[in-house]
């Protein structure tokens, strides 16, 4: 399992991302699109599939490579949740008394 | 546009609070194992986590001890925020027994993105869209 904040920092993969948010494509597509070799499109495709942010369908013999909103949803809600460990930390530590 | 809103009560004066916030002691006692604070505007400000992530800033306005601003951004682009490129507003208010804690996070979003067309806010966007189709 790839953390989804990981796998969307790599801006070739947003770009991924972001095509296949409005369609499917195959690999061979989304390399052209995005201007990368065939292997580096599949090795961050894979990279976007453990993150649970792509799923890819069998049509044939084409595999269509598409987005997974609920992993989008969940990157969300990470992006949300982002600040709170840290003011419960921040809170913590205010309230401990042992300073200044 | 994309803002991150939080609100937290913490026990303690705002004057404790507010230290914690804007110096390098204060910092390292729940946010960094480094950190470096210049509190005064365009003043240095930077933590490095506990997983070696590093964050790049700087003090942009300080009204102690209620308010204070600063640019936010990740070493190295993490997560696609490049250093100060996303800006944090913290406002403190005393109440009775308590500090009252509002953080608002900015500009994670097309504004300042350099790649504004892949940023956070419009994936978002486009899943709030989606998300509301019937």
């Amino acid at each position: 399992m790839v953390d989804p904040i990981d796998a969307i920092a790599h801006p070739g993969r947003r770009a991924m991302l972001r095509l296949v948010i409005d369609d499917e494509y195959p690999a061979g597509e989304l390399a052209e699109r995005i201007g990368m070799s065939q292997p580096a499109t599949s090795q961050h495709l894979k990279i976007l599939r453990d993150a649970g942010l792509v799923t890819v369908r069998v049509d044939g013999p084409r595999r269509l490579y598409r987005v997974d909103l609920h992993g989008l949803e969940r990157l969300r809600s990470e992006l949300d949740g982002f600040w709170e460990p840290s003011l419960q930390a921040l809170k913590l530590a205010a309230e401990r008394g042992d300073w200044p | 546009m994309t803002d991150l809103r939080y609100e937290i009560t913490i026990r303690a004066s705002v004057d404790v609070v507010y230290r914690h916030l804007t110096e390098r002691e204060g910092l390292l006692r729940w946010i960094g194992v480094e950190a470096s604070a210049q509190p005064e505007p365009g003043g240095e400000l930077t933590w490095t986590h506990e997983n070696g992530a590093t964050m790049i800033g700087r003090f942009i306005e300080l009204e102690p001890p209620s308010r204070v601003v600063f640019a936010y951004g990740w070493k190295d682009d993490l997560m696609g925020v490049p250093p100060e490129s996303t800006t944090v507003e913290i406002h403190l208010h005393e109440e009775a027994t308590h500090t009252l804690l509002r953080l608002t996070h900015r500009g994670l979003s097309d504004d300042n993105a350099n790649d504004h067309e892949t940023g956070w806010d419009y994936f978002l966007t486009k899943l709030d869209k989606h998300l509301s189709l019937p």
